[in-house]
């Protein structure tokens, strides 16, 4: 009876090699490209009700960087 | 450093559908500690409460692109000091696969509920069915998938974020059955959580799915038709040659279907039997009455040879030979016969 939920899943781990491909970035400073329309997607599909993208930000350096770049423009996705 | 292109799906497009309406915008308004944009990295209280990131490093997960996109001040939330997805994001990020973690889970209620939690899961699951509904209490569970700065099939690069996808158990039992098949207790456990908080019971009737609540709850009677599923397979299929590795040692998951006495009782009913009681009475009605009519044709019969033989007798004894046979040639003529 139960559906097959690891195939549901594929959407969304679908989604997370785009983040890798979509370009040659400098993790973690990334903002990706349309993420609403292939988030929403990727919900639709998956199931899931809710998707979020975390990079991993180490060192206070890099932190420092990275709260700079929170505050760029780079959050216009909001 | 990349800058995206203005989406077109953002908070605004999701204000012109209407889909903002069901954020709770006392808690969005509270949920900041600047008025900027996106806050520096921060973290809440248990009720709510923004605050700067308390973390000593040197690792940090700050929350970024969401979907959907909510007005609550979620964006540069550093998810290892949330108590529930910490662990599970550290997990992914030394395994290098997607981890799948235990039940969250707050009191039912609105997305207007005055817990966090609730009207967190109240205004995903409105967005997700786009009308404003009740959270339930059930569990959800968050999906923890590594993203590599390499796909390269022989060696992935090194984790840089993690997706994390937030799933209620409840979406994955809607509409698998049709409505006239119902009646069946859907125990999902997992080997992560404490005991008591570990197992969630939910009722499948059809296309709906009642929510029991924790526990197994499954009616006892029914434990030798129990039916039970696990994740089989070892790597989410993700568009690459591989996919990615899918480790369920941290938190292995199993599922438990029983039926129950609704569906019990819509199988097991006197309507067999009913129907075995009416054939047989057919037959035996049918051989009542060709016992019946075989004793009156014997009766008859007898009746008929008793006469017969009385008659051969009488002529018998007043006739002689030529005439008793011509008499009894006449008596066959008017329809009596005799052996």
């Amino acid at each position: 009876m139960l559906l097959d939920i690891v195939v549901e899943m594929s959407a969304v781990a679908g989604l997370a090699v785009t983040a890798t491909v979509d370009g040659n970035y400098s993790w973690p400073f990334v903002t990706l490209n349309a993420f609403q329309e292939r988030a929403s997607n990727a919900r639709f599909l998956s199931g899931a009700i809710y998707l979020s993208i975390n990079p991993i930000v180490n060192g206070n350096e890099e932190l420092a960087a990275w709260e700079k770049y929170a505050q760029s423009d780079a959050n216009s996705w909001m | 450093m990349f800058f995206p292109n203005i989406s077109t799906e953002d908070l605004a497009a999701q204000d012109e559908t209407g889909l903002n309406d069901f954020d709770n915008s006392i808690y969005s308004g509270r949920s900041f500690l600047t008025n900027q944009t996106v806050d520096p990295l921060h973290t809440f209280t248990e009720d709510g409460k923004p605050l700067p990131s308390q973390s000593p490093g040197p690792l940090y997960i700050p929350r970024w692109q969401t979907s959907p996109v909510l007005e609550t001040s979620m964006a540069n939330e550093n998810l290892l000091e949330k108590k529930e997805v910490a662990d599970l994001l550290l997990t992914s990020v030394e395994s290098r696969a997607a981890v799948l973690g235990g039940f969250h889970s707050a009191p039912p209620g609105m997305p207007s509920d005055a817990d966090v939690t609730t009207a967190f899961f109240a205004t995903l699951e409105s967005i997700f069915v786009r009308k404003e509904v009740q959270y339930l209490g059930d569990p959800m569970s968050h999906l923890a998938i590594p993203i590599f700065d390499s796909i390269d099939r022989q060696k992935r690069g090194q984790v840089v974020a993690i997706l994390k996808a937030t799933l209620n158990w409840q979406y994955y039992l809607k509409n698998i059955l049709p409505g006239t098949d119902y009646g069946y207790h859907v125990v999902i456990k997992n080997g992560c959580d404490a005991d008591g908080k570990n197992s969630f019971t939910y009722q499948v009737d059809g296309p709906e799915v009642i929510v029991l609540g924790f526990g197994d709850r499954h009616d006892r009677k029914f434990d030798q038709y129990r039916e039970d599923g696990y994740f089989s397979k070892s790597n989410i299929r993700d568009g690459t040659t591989d996919g990615v590795s899918f480790d369920q040692s941290s938190c292995p998951y199993s599922f438990h279907v029983y039926p129950t006495q609704s569906d019990y009782d819509k199988y097991v009913t006197y309507f067999p039997m009913t129907i075995g009681l009416c054939i047989a009475g057919v037959f035996a009605f049918t051989i009542a009455t060709f016992i019946f009519y075989d004793r009156l044709v014997e009766r008859r019969q007898k009746i008929v040879l008793a006469k017969a033989t009385q008659s051969t007798a009488i002529v018998s004894s007043l006739f002689v030979s030529q005439t008793k046979k011509e008499v009894l040639i006449s008596h066959r003529f008017f329809g009596v016969t005799h052996r």
